[in-house]
């Protein structure tokens, strides 16, 4: 995951305003939130820093796979220990008997799942991180032994 | 769909579902459930499962035998290896030997917990050279630190304690360290931290002073478990003196091997031999340990493989005695057992879609749900116990 100061070091730092941030630093901020898109940024489009924005493109492909609430689950590093299932307050709260338990889910639609050896993101909705009153929880990616779980603004 | 038990490791996770999804199985159960299926062959050619079996009882006809594996099939199945293995006074061994048989040693000698009574009351878990990430993936959020459920009810923030004790900062350790309600230990060798539980315990302080408050800890509740792993099996001189820890501090201990029925293979072993050992030589009627192992594999002029990859598991400076040996391989998923050129192969049904019994790592036994189902690709085939009922008939 790159660093707001990684995407910094690549931008033009003119502090030109034509993304409407006062500086480029608050832009880097803001577009690993997905407040802001890399196109926004006009000076970066000029053959100047072509060289800086295929760098930028390649770095902000993960970016591109978070989810709503700035999930990013990387499959290849999941072990399908299921701590992220089993830790999950929603699911402590929705499935009782079985997630909070240590079985294998039975709520009909999950914010995650166990599937096929890996944890896959089912309904996000549901998640403390969605919708307006929305908590910075955390839990999830804490209890998950291989970083296979991460979200967008923490980079 | 059905819900079946998982045979990837000695979790026996029995919630995994089964059908065009895997679902709730960890990574290592899922590749097990959806290998490539074994064929039957005989000098390396297709057939059927019938004239396998008739070459296989040529092949070990007459021939000293060697009978290896045994770890991922049912209890019933090893009962039955057991049997042809004294009618042919052949050598049969598992990987106890190797790894784990120390464990299960010990925790016979010490006071146990199932791991269901730990869930519901366990508070300090102690995995002391084991990653149980790697091997038993799915321990911590079944059974041991994130349920919530009987006296736990207040989840792993509160109402549990997790430490590690190993020599690497593992994936279990990372957890542990993260933790509010948790501890690492970077141990050097493991009697060092032996002796500072001992001093501990006699109101001293040892090298390692986060023991006082492990045992501070351990005040708390009533159960408590150490999960040793092969890292403690390995580590560790004077098993005597760790005995004493166990005994003096009221720990529990739980073997955290990995083989998914070892522990099933060496009950079955008392029960039909009558020793507790790792394998037995029916011709010589005697055990066999880790030093007999060279000799055994190297006298043997035939090996059964049942249910193993000899080639993955076993250290070069043995499995290389088994180049030239005619080679009947009783597996459910391809394997590099192939290399070994063997003279037949038999492919028999995935214990987890057979029925029988396995043993858990805390001892408890385990019924296995036979897949009703199969789905066209796996094809039909007999189980381990079927294969080796017929051998013995013919």
């Amino acid at each position: 995951m790159p660093s707001p100061m990684e995407i910094y070091k690549l931008l033009p730092k003119t502090n030109c305003g034509e993304c409407g941030e006062k500086t480029c630093m608050s832009f880097a901020f803001k577009i690993i939130s997905r407040e802001k898109k890399l196109e926004e940024c006009k000076p970066l489009f000029s053959p100047k820093f072509e060289k800086n924005r295929k760098k930028l493109e390649e770095m902000l492909e993960i970016v591109k796979k978070a989810e709503e609430t700035g999930l990013v689950v990387n499959e290849e590093l999941c072990i399908g220990c299921a701590n992220c299932v089993v830790s999950c307050p929603v699911h402590v709260e929705k499935d009782p008997y079985n997630a909070a338990m240590g079985r294998g889910i039975k709520m009909e639609n999950p914010i995650l799942r166990i599937e096929n050896g890996v944890v896959k993101v089912v309904e996000l909705n549901l998640c403390r991180r969605y919708g307006k009153n929305r908590t910075l929880c955390i839990v999830c990616r804490e209890n998950c032994p291989t970083d296979a779980i991460s979200f967008v603004e923490e980079m | 769909m059905q819900e079946i038990v998982c045979t990837g490791c000695s979790c026996l996770c029995d919630d995994v579902v089964y059908g065009d999804t895997v679902y709730h199985a960890c990574r290592k159960g899922y590749r097990l459930l959806t290998g490539k299926k074994e064929e039957n062959s005989v000098n390396g050619e297709k057939t059927d499962v019938y004239r396998a079996l008739k070459a296989a009882r040529d092949v070990i006809d007459g021939k000293k035998l060697l009978i290896f594996g045994l770890d991922n099939v049912t209890c019933e199945a090893q009962e039955l290896a057991l049997k042809l293995a004294k009618d042919f006074n052949a050598a049969i061994v598992d990987h106890s030997a190797l790894s784990g048989g120390k464990l299960l040693e010990l925790s016979e000698r010490l006071d146990s917990v199932s791991l269901e009574k730990f869930r519901d009351e366990g508070y300090v878990s102690i995995y002391w050279g084991a990653n149980p990430h790697n091997s038993i993936p799915r321990l911590l959020s079944r059974f041991t630190y994130y349920p919530r459920c009987g006296k736990r009810q207040r989840g792993y923030e509160e109402d549990r304690f997790l430490v590690v004790a190993d020599v690497r900062k593992s994936e279990t350790a990372k957890l542990a360290e993260k933790s509010k309600t948790g501890l690492f230990i970077r141990i050097e060798k493991d009697d060092e931290l032996v002796d500072s539980f001992l001093k501990a315990l006699n109101g001293r302080a040892g090298k390692y002073p986060e023991v006082a408050r492990i045992l501070k800890e351990v005040e708390k509740a009533e159960v408590n478990a150490v999960f040793g792993g092969s890292g403690l099996c390995s580590g560790l001189k004077d098993f005597d003196k760790f005995e004493d820890v166990m005994k003096k501090s009221g720990l529990y201990f739980i073997p955290a091997t990995s083989k998914t029925n070892m522990r099933g293979f060496l009950e079955t072993v008392a029960e039909v031999t009558g020793c507790r050992c790792y394998g037995y030589d029916f011709e010589r009627g005697a055990c066999l340990n880790l030093k007999d192992l060279p000799e055994v594999f190297a006298c043997c002029e035939a090996v059964m493989v049942i249910g193993a990859d000899p080639l993955r598991t076993l250290p070069h400076e043995l499995s290389k005695r088994l180049a030239g040996k005619v080679v009947v391989a009783i597996n459910s998923l391809k394997s590099l057992v192939r290399l070994l050129k063997p003279k037949v192969t038999i492919a028999s049904t995935l214990s987890a879609f057979s029925s029988g019994t396995m043993v858990r790592l805390d001892g408890v036994k385990v019924e296995l749900k036979e897949l009703k189902e199969m789905k066209e690709s796996e094809g039909k085939t007999l189980s381990d116990e079927e294969v080796l009922k017929e051998l013995l008939s013919m």
